[in-house]
């Protein structure tokens, strides 16, 4: 092969492997996105799960205690600033109050169960996008070319949802 | 407890040498479970002795990376009557493994024995135990045993793809044993709420595959060893209790250490990780042979199918 | 959360033809008829033409990816579609239909879910039906593929065993939501109007066994019940045994056949008969037909698969809803069919029949909705389509 076959080689080549380096750029940056995406869903789906919470102390009926419990569960769910461990806990433990209180209430709160709901699945939905990410942002190329640059690192949120019928 | 860990986390092997492997593999677990209990015993021996000789005498890169980790572990070079006992084990874990669906749960009681058994039952009564265990003896089958004498298991497989696993999910699903994907996001609330269900959730714990691990040392040496159990056992309030299998003449002990006390924190993650490491590496090196570690595990090997 | 009243107009893609009778078809359709109901606007593509209009079966429209083509691979035929046609008939209906989100059926086959996935800018969908792939495809999926499943937003899976499918080999989570039932259809079923009866509807004074599958596939069972029959017959030789389903077969005597049934008649013979069976030998991703006839308030025998036994009960459970043997023994089979025609427990039909309810499209379509919310809510601004708020 002349000269110019082999330059002209190398150059598709380097074109493809160019192609092949940005098309893994541009999934890791919309995998990244799809978790920041699914963060704020799921956090504005646990703020509306812990609002409702606390709405419950207004049910007609409902004894001082568990409206105490509840809402002391919702409001440290609430608090602002909670570092991520935190948060889990919290969200957690208002889990399993309103499990546990839910036998005790004069009525079935339906919209307090479909607020469960719709934060089960957006957490679903998050810890899916980021191990989708995480995948994507260890393999070798991606760490080599640190083709994720300065973003940081997406983290599942681990929490329990309690009893709800999904 | 499938753990079969040399035949790595699902993306599909590349060299041909690999997949000619990944077929011979799927055959034996295909038939070898049906025939495997029925072989005599000194067949059997036969087998495994011929096996590990040759396996010796090829030295491909499993038994290298074996006598490597057996070496930095108890400290001293490997002589070749230990890695020859280790090759032995290995296979008689597998063979057991095989033969497991056609034993009775009181061939499975007889077989095991538990040291400080007690430390367990009073976990499982109590707040809730999580066992971690390294890849030494059976630990398949101490999940079996814990299932057959009253305490219910779950635990994550590291290998679960094709139908011919499957048989082996169903069975042990049968005898109680509840097995969690590795790959599954919701692995850890699946854990967490195993814990609330009354089970005993067991986790391979010497052995990083996810890359989300914790940094410990191991006889000196670092590794990276995953840091589930001290989650799930922070996070509920069970105890967590390191353990390790090693086989006896005809059956097997499961020795328990003691329970590794909570400590707050990413830090203290890491130094409830160090007490398990340091349980499992002391207990290993008084019958390391029983210790089939034959993936990379130190660092300063190639870490290629470790990385995802 | 204005979004939470808003008619959502969902563009489903079914890869199955409508012309042939399926549970992929069954669900899409019902799912689209509940959505409907629910004040919502569902487009469905699928290969192939619509039995009745779309209005009948309760969609929005339907509108036709031309005809799949059959394609012999792995031991039987495929219908598939690909190709640069079909895509573009794909892309003009995703760019014509104005979806909010577009909810896919069984996205890794080569047919017009994949080519859908691949050309949709809308929040996708996608529903996971198969618990047992072809393992070939599904790792060539994970590899080549990766592109696309990374574009699903919300995975769904109608079983635990579909739902272990999509981790292993696509490695995303899919919730689980069972297939649904019109719940109402078949509890209604004993009481069908008159004019609507068939003639082996009317003489249904003995006792009834009824068989609904595949009489040709094995894995469905027939033999195992076949050859309880003898063992049942000797003491019950009054008992009326009626088999419906595709596939020719030669059946004993005192055997009735129906051969396919519409879904009509389904309803009727389920509503008739007295006893169940559901024999299956392999592994069903989900036992819809079971769910059926509880609903239909008909006692169940079925073999001890785990999807059946989840449903119904272990065997010596007391709140058990149905009877399970051990799976191909004709003569545990047998013994159980007796026992239910000696001992029939209407408290235990009744409270399979309130299970039952339990997987009505009226539940497992609020799941449904709950999560397109989610993907909605998850969607990147400028992805949410024309439809504005």
């Amino acid at each position: 092969m002349s000269t110019l076959e082999i330059l002209a080689l190398l150059i598709i080549v380097m074109v493809i492997l160019v192609w092949r380096i940005t098309w893994l750029a541009s999934r890791v940056h919309r995998a990244t996105m799809r978790a920041e995406r699914t963060w704020s869903a799921l956090d504005a789906a646990l703020v509306g799960r812990a609002r409702r919470a606390a709405e419950l102390v207004t049910m007609p009926g409902i004894d001082p205690a568990t409206a105490l419990l509840v809402l002391d569960a919702a409001a440290a769910a609430l608090e602002p600033d909670l570092c991520k461990g935190d948060r889990e806990r919290a969200e957690s433990d208002l889990s399993h109050v309103l499990d546990a209180v839910d036998p005790m209430l004069p009525t079935s709160p339906t919209e307090l169960a479909s607020e469960r709901a719709r934060a089960s699945i957006c957490r679903r939905l998050h810890n899916d996008a980021v191990a989708t990410a995480l995948f994507l942002r260890r393999r070798f190329t991606v760490r080599i070319l640190r083709l994720a640059g300065r973003t940081a690192e997406p983290r599942p949120f681990e929490m329990e949802d309690g009893s709800i019928a999904l | 407890m499938l753990g079969r860990s040399d035949a790595a986390a699902i993306p599909e092997p590349a060299r041909w040498r690999d997949r000619i492997r990944d077929r011979i593999l799927r055959g034996i677990y295909h038939f070898g479970w049906r025939i495997a209990a029925r072989l005599p015993h000194r067949l059997v021996a036969v087998i495994i002795s011929a096996i590990s000789w040759m396996a010796l005498r090829q030295d491909g890169v499993h038994v290298r990376t074996l006598r490597h980790n057996l070496a930095l572990t108890t400290g001293a070079p490997v002589h070749t009557g230990l890695l020859r006992a280790a090759v032995k084990s290995y296979l008689r874990n597998f063979y057991e493994v095989l033969a497991l669906p056609a034993w009775p749960e009181t061939e499975i009681r007889r077989r095991v024995c538990a040291v400080n058994e007690p430390a367990v039952r009073g976990a499982y009564a109590g707040p809730g135990a999580v066992v971690a265990l390294p890849h030494s003896g059976n630990w398949d089958l101490a999940g079996a045993w814990a299932c057959a004498t009253g305490m219910p298991v779950t635990t994550v497989a590291e290998q679960l793809s094709d139908a011919e696993y499957a048989a082996f999910v169903a069975f042990r699903e049968s005898m109680g044993l509840q097995v969690v994907s590795h790959r599954d996001p919701e692995a850890l609330t699946t854990l967490i709420k195993a814990i609330h269900d009354r089970r005993v959730v067991c986790l391979l714990a010497d052995r990083d595959l996810s890359g989300t691990g914790v940094r410990v040392s191991w006889r000196g040496h670092p590794i990276t060893v995953p840091a589930g159990p001290a989650i799930v056992a922070r996070r509920t309030g069970a105890a967590l209790l390191p353990a390790v299998c090693q086989f006896t003449e005809d059956g097997m002990a499961i020795i328990i250490g003691e329970a590794i006390t909570h400590r707050q924190g990413r830090d203290g993650l890491t130094r409830m990780m160090q007490d398990v490491a340091d349980f499992f590496a002391d207990t290993i090196a008084r019958q390391p042979e029983d210790w089939h570690m034959m993936q990379p595990f130190f660092f300063g090997r190639e870490r290629a199918e470790a990385a995802r | 959360m204005t979004y939470r009243r808003r008619s959502l107009r969902v563009g489903m893609v079914c890869p199955y033809s409508f012309d042939v009778p399926g549970g992929v078809q069954n669900h899409v359709l019902g799912l689209a008829r509940y959505l409907r109901e629910s004040g919502h606007r569902p487009y469905v593509l699928a290969p192939g033409e619509l039995g009745s209009s779309a209005a009948d079966l309760g969609l929005e429209d339907f509108a036709s990816a031309g005809v799949a083509m059959p394609v012999p691979y792995n031991g039987s035929v495929a219908r598939v579609n690909f190709g640069p046609l079909s895509a573009a008939r794909v892309r003009r209906w995703l760019r014509n239909g104005k979806f909010d989100l577009i909810h896919l059926h069984e996205p890794i086959t080569p047919s017009i879910s994949l080519l859908a996935l691949w050309a949709a800018e809308q929040p996708v969908v996608a529903t996971f039906h198969t618990a047992t792939p072809r393992s070939r495809s599904m790792q060539l999926a994970s590899g080549v593929l990766r592109a696309a499943i990374e574009k699903i937003d919300a995975g769904i899976a109608v079983s635990e065993s579909a739902r272990n499918v999509v981790i292993q080999h696509l490695g995303r989570d899919a919730v689980v939501i069972p297939n649904g039932i019109r719940f109402d259809d078949f509890a209604g079923g004993r009481h069908m109007p008159a004019e609507r009866t068939a003639e082996w509807l009317r003489s249904a004074q003995q006792p009834r066994l009824v068989f609904i599958g595949r009489l040709d596939e094995p894995r469905k069972g027939l033999d195992v019940l076949l050859a309880a029959l003898p063992l049942i017959k000797q003491a019950r030789p009054n008992l009326q045994v009626i088999v419906a389903g595709q596939g020719s077969r030669l059946l004993p005597a005192g055997c009735r056949t129906l051969g396919t049934i519409s879904e009509e008649s389904k309803i009727a013979l389920l509503g008739s008969a007295d006893v169940f069976v559901a024999p299956q030998l392999a592994r069903e991703s989900f036992g819809i037909v079971l769910l059926e006839a509880m609903a239909a308030g008909v006692h169940v025998v079925a073999s001890d698969l785990p999807s059946f036994v989840d449903l119904l009960g272990a065997r010596h459970d007391r709140r058990r809803l149905g009877d399970v043997f051990t799976v191909g023994d004709h003569r545990a089979l047998a013994q159980a069919v007796l026992q239910v025609l000696d001992h029939p427990d209407p408290m235990r039909a009744k409270r399979a029949q309130q299970a039952a309810q339990n997987y009505d499209w009226s539940s497992v379509g609020t799941t449904v909705l709950a999560i397109y919310r989610a993907a909605l809510s998850t969607a990147p601004a400028k992805r949410t389509g024309s439809s504005m708020g």
